[in-house]
């Protein structure tokens, strides 16, 4: 804390100085947080890109894998047309105007000489198979289904993204945190 | 790793149904190193199935899982067992099974780590099994 004449010159010579450098670092400051924000973005599309899937990282919702996968655990996917989709594999799919993926394995597989491959799925944990989860009517998944094929996975890290779904509130104030930790860190 | 087989088909409306029975004799080896045991510090469980696979005038390639088990760090690797029946159902989609001469029963395992990689691993050892020309109208299953 300076002595108060000290404060008194800065405040009739320097005020202009500052206030404008302020306003600079301050502009620096909302480009650098631009710019993280971009690069996260980049690095997001790169992954979709590189894994062929449109969603690389899921989180698993539900305990229907358990006790392999438990809720709040962080998948990644792959979905490279190059890949055959076989029985075993651990899909994540979507039911056809339904938004929350599913995380369960292939139990069976009919696939025609041209590719065209229809396949059922279950949950580990579940004692019968997908049927009654697919649309009515619906008796296989098809390839249009499938977001992506489990290649590795980190346990407990997703319950962050499940208590931000739950909580709005935490979410706002992770975002916050964030936002404010990024202005007013200097490099 | 071996199994051996019988087995009989029944019809159900259009699809033919096959009946299974089996006996699997497994010793699951760690890839890397088969003096070490293929539960690791980083294995946590294994997701074991038998899948039967096969080719019908429908479709060129059917695999059905028949039967499959959760293999928990601390299990015994080995497995013996005598007499299964399979835990699913093996519809095929439409009746390729009749007269098949060539369904292939393969044991497979899923390796779930700690954390990590899942890797599929097939076990060495197969057995083709032959469906029957007729259906079997008693079940005696």
């Amino acid at each position: 804390v300076s002595p108060p004449w000290v404060a008194a010159m800065l405040s009739l010579d320097f005020l202009d100085d500052v206030r404008r450098m302020n306003k600079r670092q301050l502009y620096y400051q909302v480009l650098n947080f631009g710019m993280i924000v971009s690069s996260a973005l980049m690095i997001w599309k790169g992954l979709m890109v590189v894994t062929g899937s449109e969603s690389p990282i899921v989180v698993v919702l539900s305990g229907s894998m358990e006790p392999a996968f438990h809720r709040g655990d962080l998948l990644f996917l792959t979905n490279r047309i190059e890949d055959p989709i076989r029985v075993g594999e651990i899909v994540v799919f979507r039911i056809e105007g339904r938004e929350i993926p599913i995380v369960h394995r292939v139990l069976k597989i009919h696939e025609k000489q041209n590719g065209d491959i229809k396949f059922l799925t279950k949950g580990d944990n579940n004692a019968v198979d997908d049927r009654g989860l697919y649309k009515r009517g619906q008796h296989w998944l098809e390839k249009k289904d499938v977001v992506g094929r489990a290649r590795g996975f980190v346990p407990y890290i997703g319950i962050v993204t499940i208590l931000m779904n739950d909580y709005p509130k935490f979410k706002y104030a992770v975002l916050f945190l964030l936002g404010l930790f990024v202005l007013v860190h200097r490099e | 790793l071996r199994k051996n087989v019988e087995d009989f088909t029944g019809p159900r409306e259009r699809s033919d149904l096959g009946f299974v029975t089996f006996d699997i004799t497994a010793d699951i080896l760690n890839g890397k190193n088969a003096l070490r045991t293929i539960f690791d510090w980083n294995v946590k469980q294994l997701f074991l199935y038998l899948s039967a696979e096969y080719s019908t005038k429908n479709n060129a390639l059917n695999q059905v899982v028949l039967w499959d088990k959760i293999m928990l760090r601390g299990d015994n690797p080995r497995l013996f067992l005598k007499d299964m029946k399979s835990k699913y159902f093996f519809f095929d989609d439409g009746n390729g099974l009749k007269g098949n001469r060539n369904v292939t029963l393969t044991l497979s395992w899923n390796v779930v780590p700690n954390a990590g990689i899942l890797p599929l691993v097939t076990g060495s050892g197969h057995v083709s099994v032959p469906f029957p020309d007729t259906y079997e109208t008693t079940k005696s299953y």
